[in-house]
């Protein structure tokens, strides 16, 4: 195997830092550009107004998917070392309902406050504020969000894994969902609420 | 459809900057076996802060002191690096593409107090949804989701869902 380059030892940590930064660079050009440093934009997805966020991110998966499925059958990757968030279902399911209130309500997500952030847009500001004060909350209530929550580690766990397939077939059944959830997207747009209020 | 304003250039076609953001997360696949991210420096930065201003304090708090106590200094990682690109990269495209203007974004029919309330609770939210899932939409959910990780999908379908339906609760806010 060749890659990845960091976990194998062909760069030291130089190399991780100049990786990082340029990865960042495009990652910040691309937001800006798409229009997700606009909190209108992105709230307009929960509306059905505007599916711009869930056309970038649903084609940023299925070409990742693509490139990184293809270097692994061509024995350049191994995607074991790729690093997985462990499954743990309380926090994931509990964290992401309690996030998307978040998002939905600020208008933001992490990376795209940062994003706007930087084009001086001071919704975002605000928001980057009080996501401080919203780490200060958890880092106050950790011991007892931890045992309530934290407790049910499942592990790395993969789609593939969950239903028994292999890796290309599972990425092969996720691109078709994403092309498919691509063609009701555009046909839904603007649908799901008649009018402005 | 939210267009661009009128001084700014137009947005670029999402699957194309989605294509584009999908390289990015190969490349970084490929190069570092990491992949993208945004809460970590965040959160990083607000460690190290608070650090500066009052290290009993932080001692005292086991999740923040987790940060600030490993072997590496808090800020020397992936993700603070990462954010560096990021701020740097959004200048450049907001400054080619007209985007740099200072305004409060927010729906034709709130006011600029309400604005600054959601956007503020928002925020707090985000934060401790994204501590306890253990990533947020960049890190856990792009990432996550294209590894094929059932924590990626879940977290991110969970988002969705509440999203979906607190926007119905609070459509005044941005409709």
């Amino acid at each position: 195997m060749l890659a990845p380059f960091l976990k194998l030892g062909y760069i030291d940590d130089l190399g991780m830092i100049f990786t990082s930064i340029v990865a960042g660079l495009v990652f910040g050009y691309i937001l800006v550009s798409t229009g997700m440093g606009n909190s209108r934009k992105i709230s307009a997805v929960f509306y059905g107004k505007d599916w711009g966020v869930m056309k970038v991110m649903f084609s940023a998966v299925v070409t990742t998917m693509i490139l990184t499925y293809s270097a692994f059958y061509l024995g350049l990757l191994d995607i074991n070392l790729i690093q997985l968030t462990k499954l743990n279902l309380g926090a994931q399911i509990y964290g992401g309902l309690i996030f998307g209130t978040g998002m939905v309500i600020g208008g933001y997500c992490p990376g795209t406050a940062i994003a706007a952030g930087t084009t001086r847009k001071i919704d975002a500001l605000i928001f980057i504020l009080g996501f401080m004060a919203g780490l200060w909350l958890f880092a106050i209530n950790y011991t007892a969000i931890s045992g309530f929550f934290m407790t049910e580690d499942l592990g790395k766990v993969t789609l593939s894994g969950v239903f028994n397939l292999s890796y290309g077939t599972m990425s092969m059944l996720v691109v078709l969902t994403a092309l498919g959830t691509f063609l009701l997207l555009n046909k839904t747009e603007g649908k799901l609420y008649k009018k402005t209020i | 459809m939210i267009e661009a304003q009128k001084h700014e250039k137009p947005y670029i076609n999402p699957y194309l900057g989605g294509m584009g953001l999908g390289m990015v997360l190969f490349f970084t696949f490929f190069v570092a076996g990491k992949g993208l991210g945004a809460s970590g420096a965040l959160t990083r930065m607000f460690a190290f802060t608070l650090n500066l201003i009052s290290p009993s304090y932080v001692a005292g708090q086991e999740y923040l002191y987790k940060y600030v106590s490993s072997s590496n200094h808090v800020l020397y990682h992936w993700l603070t690096f990462m954010f560096v690109g990021v701020v740097v990269g959004s200048l450049v495209a907001g400054f080619r593409q007209r985007r740099m203007k200072v305004e409060m974004l927010k729906g034709p029919g709130t006011t600029n107090k309400r604005r600054i309330i959601t956007a503020f609770v928002g925020g707090i939210l985000v934060a401790f949804g994204a501590r306890l899932a253990g990533g947020c939409t960049s890190g856990l959910a792009l990432t996550g989701a294209a590894t094929l990780g059932a924590a990626g999908w879940v977290f991110f379908l969970s988002v969705f869902a509440a999203g979906l339906a607190v926007a119905y609760l609070i459509r005044r806010e941005w409709l």
